[in-house]
C-alpha cells in the first residue's frame, strides 16, 4: 500500500496500478457453479436452518433480502431476493419523451445519478447520430468523475459503518457532503440532477468553478488520506475484511460482474480505458486493480479510485475547452430563454420540444459506460416516435449482486455484512 | 436572468446561424463527413444525420469479423450494422450454440446483458433485410475482453410460443437477466435453473413490460377502505 500520509500528493503503487490485459489472455473458461437454483425445503435433521437477512436489515443498503441456510454460524448457501424497490422505471421510460427521459433514469442508481443520465443521453444521441460539442463532453466527464468521488465516499462511509468503524460514517459523509455541495452549485440539486441531457448538458459551469473544484480536490485527498490512516493498517479492520468474500476472476466473469469487484480480482478492465467514450483518451489516469478479490482489496481499490478520479477532475479544470455546452440544434436542445421573447421560431421550437419532444428515427443501440459500480448500459429502441419503444438499463449492481452467492458460501454469518457492503449494491438500480 | 443573458452572448442568434454556410460549403462538409465515415468502416451511415431511414449494414466491407464467423457457422444468421455496432440476428434454435461458440472459440469472455423488446405497437419498426419480424425480440450483449469488442445477438420470438433456450449453461451470470425478462415480458427460457419472478411478487398476474399490459392497473387501497383489493 502506498503512503498517502503527506495529505497532498499521492504516489501510486506500481504494483497496484499496472495496466495490462495480459491476464485476460490466460483465462480459462471453466464452468462456474453459481447461485439461484430452486431451494428445496431444509432437511428435517435439525442441523441447518434457513433464515432471512433483510429486507429491512440496516446493513443491506436498502431493501435487499438475503436467504441463507445456516449450520450454526456457517453459511452453507445464500440467495439474493430482490424486487422490493421495483418501481417500474423501464415501463415509465416508455411513457416519457426523450427530453423527459433523463429525469427518469437519474433515479435508478441514486448514488451515481449522473452516470445514468450520461448513458441514456449517449444512447439517444447515437440513435440521432449527433455529436455534442467538446465542452459538453468535458463537462460530462468532469461531472461523472465528481459523482464517482461522491459515490465512493458514500461507500467508504457506509462500509465503515457496517463493519463497526463507526467514525467512518462521519468522516465519509463530511467529504461527500462537500462534493455534493459542489454538484449542487453546478446542477442545482444534490442528487437526481437531470443535468446531462440528450444534446449536451443543461447549463454552463458557474463562474469560479475552477477554484471550487480545486478546493474540493484538496479536501477529498486529505479525507482519503485520513481514511487510509484510520483503516488500511488497522489490524481489526484487516481481520474483518482480508480473506473475506473472495471471488476469482473466472467466477466474476462468468457471473457478469464488472467494475470494482472485477478489478479487485486482478483483472484490470475499466471501460474508461478500454473503450473510452467522452474525453477519457485525453486525460491521464490509472486503472486501479488488486490481486486478491477479497473485501479488503475492494476497500483499498475504491479508496484509490477516489484519488484517480481526483486526478481526472484536476485535469478537467486545466483542459476544459471553451465553446458551447450543448448542441445548437433547435430540434434537440431548447433555445436560450432570452431568444423566446424575440423570435417566433425560437418560441415554436421551445414549445414543440417540451410538449412532444423530438422524433428519433427507428433503430436500436446499446451504449455502455463505466459507472462507479461497473458497466452501466442502456439498450434503447426507437420506433420513430418521440418516446422510446423500449428503454432498458443494464444496472451493474443487478448483475454484481449475483457474486454474493459464491462469496458467502462456507463463510461465517458475520462476514455476510462485509460481503454485501463491499458489493456496493444500490437497490434502486437493482430493482429499477 | 443575468446568467441567461451572458449565455445568450456566447452564441448569438443560434437560429440564424444554421443558415450561414453557403450551399457549396455545406456540400463540401457533407462530403468530408462521408469520407470520415468511410475511414472508420461505415459507421452506421451517419453521413446524412437527419435521415429517417438509417442506412442498413450488410455491405461486404462492413462485415465484422466475429459476425462473419457467426454467419458462417450458423447459416441463416443475418448480419446488421446498427449505428456502427455489429448485430447478428440468430435463429432461436441455435441461440445457445451461438453463445457457446462465442465463448469458446471467439473469446467472448462475458455476456453483459440479456433483455427483450415487445414490438406489438411499434409505429415504425427498423427493417432488417432477411429477418422475419416477430412480436418479441430477445437481445443479448456479448463482450470480449481480450479482443476488446462487442457483439449483439438478437433472436426473433413469436408471440404464440414465447420461449428461448437459456444461455445460463454457458454464461451463468445471465440467471438474473433471464429471470427479469421472464418476469417482465413473459418469455420463458428453457433450461433455466430457477425461472421464477424476480422483481414482481410471486403471485403477480401479467407481464408488466408487454405493450398490452397497461400501466396503473392496480387499484390503490387505503387503510380505511373496506373493499378488498
Amino acid at each position: 500500500m502506498s503512503d498517502m500520509r503527506d495529505g497532498k500528493t499521492f504516489v501510486p503503487d506500481p504494483n497496484l496500478t499496472r495496466l495490462t490485459d495480459e491476464r485476460s489472455q490466460e483465462l480459462e473458461h471453466r464452468d462456474v457453479v453459481v447461485t439461484g437454483g430452486p431451494w428445496p425445503e431444509a432437511e428435517e435433521d435439525g442441523e441447518t436452518m434457513i433464515i432471512n437477512m433483510g429486507p429491512q436489515h440496516p446493513s443491506t443498503h436498502g431493501v435487499l433480502r438475503v436467504m441463507m441456510e445456516l449450520d450454526a454460524e456457517t453459511v452453507l448457501r445464500a440467495k439474493a431476493v430482490i424486487g422490493y424497490l421495483h418501481t417500474g422505471m423501464e415501463k415509465t421510460g416508455e411513457e416519457l419523451t426523450y427530453v423527459q427521459g433523463s429525469t427518469n433514469v437519474t433515479r435508478m442508481d441514486y448514488a451515481a445519478p449522473l452516470s445514468n443520465e450520461l448513458v441514456f443521453s449517449l444512447a439517444t444521441e447515437r440513435l440521432l447520430d449527433i455529436d455534442v460539442p467538446p465542452r459538453a463532453t468535458w463537462i460530462r466527464m468532469y461531472l461523472v468523475e465528481l459523482n464517482r468521488i461522491a459515490s465512493h465516499l458514500l461507500w467508504q462511509a457506509t462500509n465503515g459503518l457496517d463493519l463497526g468503524a463507526l467514525s467512518m460514517i462521519v468522516y465519509g459523509w463530511r467529504e461527500r457532503e462537500e462534493t455534493l455541495r459542489l454538484l449542487e452549485k453546478i446542477t442545482g440539486l444534490r442528487m437526481n440532477h437531470n443535468f446531462i441531457r440528450p444534446g449536451g448538458v443543461a447549463a454552463d459551469l458557474h463562474d469560479g468553478w475552477e477554484e471550487d473544484t480545486l478546493a474540493l480536490c484538496d479536501t477529498v485527498v486529505k479525507g482519503a488520506s485520513e481514511y487510509d490512516e484510520l483503516l488500511t493498517g488497522n489490524p481489526i479492520w484487516q481481520e474483518r475484511t482480508a480473506g473475506v468474500g473472495v471471488i476469482t476472476t473466472e467466477q466474476a466473469l462468468a457471473l457478469g460482474v464488472s467494475g470494482p469487484i472485477l478489478r479487485s480480482t486482478g483483472f484490470p478492465w475499466d471501460l474508461r480505458k478500454a473503450q473510452p467514450c467522452l474525453a477519457y483518451d485525453d486525460v491521464d489516469f490509472d486503472v486501479i486493480y488488486t490481486e486478491n478479490g477479497d473485501c479488503y482489496d475492494r476497500y483499498r481499490l475504491r479508496l484509490h479510485e477516489i484519488l484517480e478520479s481526483v486526478k481526472i477532475v484536476r485535469q478537467c479544470v486545466e483542459k476544459m475547452p471553451p465553446g458551447d455546452y450543448r448542441i445548437q440544434d433547435r430540434k434537440v436542445t431548447p433555445p436560450p430563454r432570452a431568444r423566446i421573447d424575440e423570435s417566433m421560431e425560437a418560441l415554436i421550437h421551445h414549445f414543440k420540444l417540451f410538449t412532444e419532444g423530438f422524433k428519433v428515427p427507428p433503430g436500436e443501440t446499446y451504449v455502455a459506460v463505466e459507472s462507479p459500480r461497473g458497466e452501466i448500459g442502456c439498450y434503447l429502441v426507437s420506433d420513430g416516435t418521440g418516446k422510446p419503444s423500449r428503454l432498458h438499463i443494464r444496472g451493474p449492481s443487478f448483475y454484481n449482486l449475483q457474486a454474493m452467492t459464491p462469496m458467502l458460501e462456507e463463510r461465517l454469518i458475520a462476514d455476510a455484512v462485509a460481503v454485501i457492503s463491499t458489493i456496493d449494491p444500490i437497490m434502486g438500480e437493482v430493482d429499477r | 436572468m443575468a446568467d441567461d443573458d451572458a449565455r445568450e452572448d456566447n452564441h448569438k442568434n443560434p437560429d440564424e446561424r444554421t443558415e450561414e454556410p453557403t450551399e457549396e460549403e455545406e456540400r463540401e462538409h457533407r462530403e468530408e463527413e462521408k469520407e470520415n465515415v468511410a475511414a472508420v468502416g461505415g459507421d452506421g451511415g451517419s453521413a446524412d444525420r437527419r435521415s429517417t431511414s438509417p442506412s442498413l449494414g450488410g455491405r461486404a466491407e462492413d462485415l465484422d469479423e466475429v459476425a462473419a464467423a457467426v454467419v458462417e457457422r450458423f447459416p441463416g444468421t443475418v448480419f446488421h450494422r446498427s449505428h456502427g455496432q455489429p448485430v447478428v440476428y440468430v435463429d432461436r434454435s441455435v441461440w445457445v450454440d451461438m453463445a457457446g461458440f462465442l465463448r469458446d472459440e471467439q473469446h467472448f469472455t462475458q455476456c453483459m446483458d440479456v433483455t427483450a423488446v415487445d414490438h406489438l405497437v411499434d409505429a415504425e419498426r427498423l427493417e432488417v433485410p432477411g429477418v422475419v419480424p416477430e412480436r418479441f425480440e430477445v437481445v443479448a450483449n456479448f463482450l470480449s475482453h481480450p479482443r476488446n469488442r462487442r457483439l449483439r445477438a438478437i433472436c426473433e420470438v413469436p408471440a404464440d410460443a414465447p420461449s428461448v433456450p437459456s444461455v445460463t449453461g454457458v454464461y451463468p451470470g445471465m440467471n438474473f437477466g433471464e429471470r427479469e425478462v421472464f418476469d417482465m415480458l413473459g418469455i420463458a427460457f428453457d433450461g433455466h435453473p430457477d425461472l421464477t419472478r424476480i422483481l414482481m411478487p410471486d403471485d403477480w398476474v401479467g407481464y408488466p413490460l408487454r405493450k398490452d399490459d397497461p400501466p396503473g392497473r392496480v387499484p390503490v387501497t387505503f387503510k380505511e377502505d373496506p373493499s378488498p383489493r
